[in-house]
């Protein structure tokens, strides 16, 4: 068997089984076949077992509600989260270049990525009113601050050297950010978007339980008042799915355009 | 390679130098007072130990760094900052890890807003001339440290500057290398006439690469002498030569006043 030595701060080898490296999706269908077996020993009505929430999930693809409250949620999701990857790498990289930025909102971004936002959403619903907008406030309110910090932090540490290159070669200001800034940043840029993407997701779910009750946001709602386990872990399963796609699809990107392995 | 015969190698006249960083107790001054002409045309090597202020004197050439006094006249014009006669030669090499070789070279051409044809074509010339050719897809984390600076050669040699400005640019690789490396760049410089400055801490690069060299002292950098090597080129064979056995000597002992052995740090 291989050892590895490249590694030394990681301990053991991954997960084996007689020899066999373990593939990452078994130990999802070990968790699975652990909730079916709890769910059939009827401990609890809170936790039914798998396969009613996979019937359940059926039953609510098929019905009428789930369509729209998609497709609601995706419009409201692509405002917001568009809006927060355009002025947060916007800020970032300002904040991450020019010094006097960066010391006049570097405290302001660190509150607001402390704070609570979800006690938020009800004063924005407040101005913005109960609508779409409050959504897609709290998605970018969720979604921005991450995506200003991963990204400031990306321009802050590109190599000095790529810049004075690009000076000697007499760029102006746009050309050294547009040419080497952005693109020498684009590995914590788009793990800022990585994550922004998951939290932009956790702001609209709260947002549309919290106020509009509209989308995804209104079904939990709605079946959790009901008690109806099955469809209500069937949606958060649901979100949860979506939420892992989006924020793959940008792994995937990431893999793509940070090709030259630099950790 | 015709592209550089309608322009001649320029003179570089370093007037009165002085430089300095940082403000009070934390100011360090790295040079002080220099004065040196280096001739059109020429090779000349600055050599003294490292940390001495050299590498910031190339600098400030380049119009990367301000001089804190005197100043930098190129064919007798006084520099304000980067310009087209010059190009830059890194340590690191600094090339784009995103880039394959072809836009790497051609970078310092598209940031001048040489059309893509064009800078594409004087790319592939210059990544011939620095042996480089059938790796214009491979990119620089695909290449040795030596092949990695030659496309930072060609790089400086596609914008055609009339003046090479070389940082240590084989400080960072292997010595064979090393040797390879300078005796390629003699050749080349015989066929595409450049005034050269040429930055080192390792004498017998210096002695085997200059028609001058700049000794300078520990920081702040002074000059401590000029020495002329007038030795035949091409070079390749001259490394027990008696001429530039006894050159080495003499800059052996000028660099070992004050310190100890010098090659201590050759591979740093």
């Amino acid at each position: 068997m291989k050892t590895r030595t490249t590694n030394e701060i990681r301990i053991g080898e991954t997960l084996q089984l007689g020899g066999r490296k373990v593939p990452e999706l078994l130990t999802v269908i070990f968790g699975i076949v652990l909730w079916e077996i709890i769910g059939r020993l009827d401990i609890t009505f809170l936790l039914p077992p798998f396969s009613s929430i996979a019937a359940a999930w059926a039953e609510i693809v098929v019905g009428n509600r789930f369509v729209p409250a998609l497709l609601l949620s995706a419009q409201t999701f692509l405002i917001g989260e568009g809006l927060a990857i355009g002025a947060g790498l916007l800020l970032g990289v300002l904040m991450g270049r020019y010094r006097a930025v960066e010391y006049f909102f570097d405290i302001w971004i660190n509150l607001f990525m402390a704070a609570p936002i979800s006690a938020l959403v009800p004063i924005i619903m407040a101005v913005a009113g109960i609508g779409n907008a409050t959504i897609v406030i709290s998605i970018f309110l969720f979604s921005f601050f991450v995506i200003v910090v991963d990204t400031m932090a990306g321009v802050k540490q590109v190599n000095q050297t790529l810049i004075e290159m690009g000076k000697s070669f007499s760029a102006n200001e746009f050309q050294l950010m547009t040419k080497i800034v952005l693109r020498a940043a684009m590995p914590e840029i788009l793990t800022g978007i990585r994550l922004g993407v998951v939290r932009g997701i956790k702001g609209m779910i709260v947002g549309q339980m919290l106020i509009s009750l509209v989308g995804f946001g209104y079904l939990i709602t709605t079946y959790s008042y009901a008690f109806c386990m099955a469809k209500l872990y069937a949606i958060i399963l649901t979100v949860l799915v979506l939420s892992m796609l989006l924020s793959g699809l940008v792994g995937l990107l990431e893999r793509r355009l940070v090709f030259w392995g630099r950790k | 390679m015709t592209q550089s015969e309608s322009y001649g190698p320029l003179e570089i006249v370093i007037e009165n130098i002085s430089h300095c960083y940082g403000e009070g107790e934390n100011r360090v001054e790295t040079s002080r007072n220099i004065n040196v002409t280096l001739n059109a045309g020429e090779l000349a090597t600055f050599l003294g130990p490292s940390g001495c202020g050299k590498t910031t004197l190339l600098k400030i050439i380049a119009g990367l760094i301000p001089a804190g006094g005197g100043q930098i006249l190129i064919g007798g014009q006084s520099i304000a900052g980067p310009g087209p006669d010059r190009a830059l030669v890194f340590q690191n090499f600094a090339l784009l890890p995103w880039a394959n070789v072809l836009t790497n070279v051609a970078f310092g051409l598209e940031l001048r807003g040489v059309p893509k044809e064009e800078r594409h074509r004087k790319a592939s010339e210059a990544i011939t001339l620095v042996k480089l050719e059938g790796f214009e897809k491979a990119y620089p984390h695909e290449l040795s440290g030596g092949m990695q600076q030659r496309v930072g050669l060609a790089r400086a040699f596609a914008a055609n500057p009339q003046i090479l400005l070389m940082d240590e640019p084989f400080a960072s690789v292997d010595e064979l290398t090393r040797r390879t490396f300078q005796e390629d760049l003699e050749r080349l410089l015989l066929v595409e006439k450049k005034t050269v400055v040429f930055v080192t801490h390792s004498i017998d690069e210096a002695v085997f690469l200059s028609d001058r060299i700049v000794v300078f002292s520990e920081r702040p950098a002074t000059i401590r002498d000029l020495i002329d090597v007038n030795l035949p080129r091409p070079r390749p064979a001259l490394r027990t030569d008696p001429e530039y056995l006894s050159i080495s000597t003499r800059l052996w002992n000028l660099l070992m006043v004050r310190e100890g052995p010098a090659d201590e740090d050759q591979n740093n």
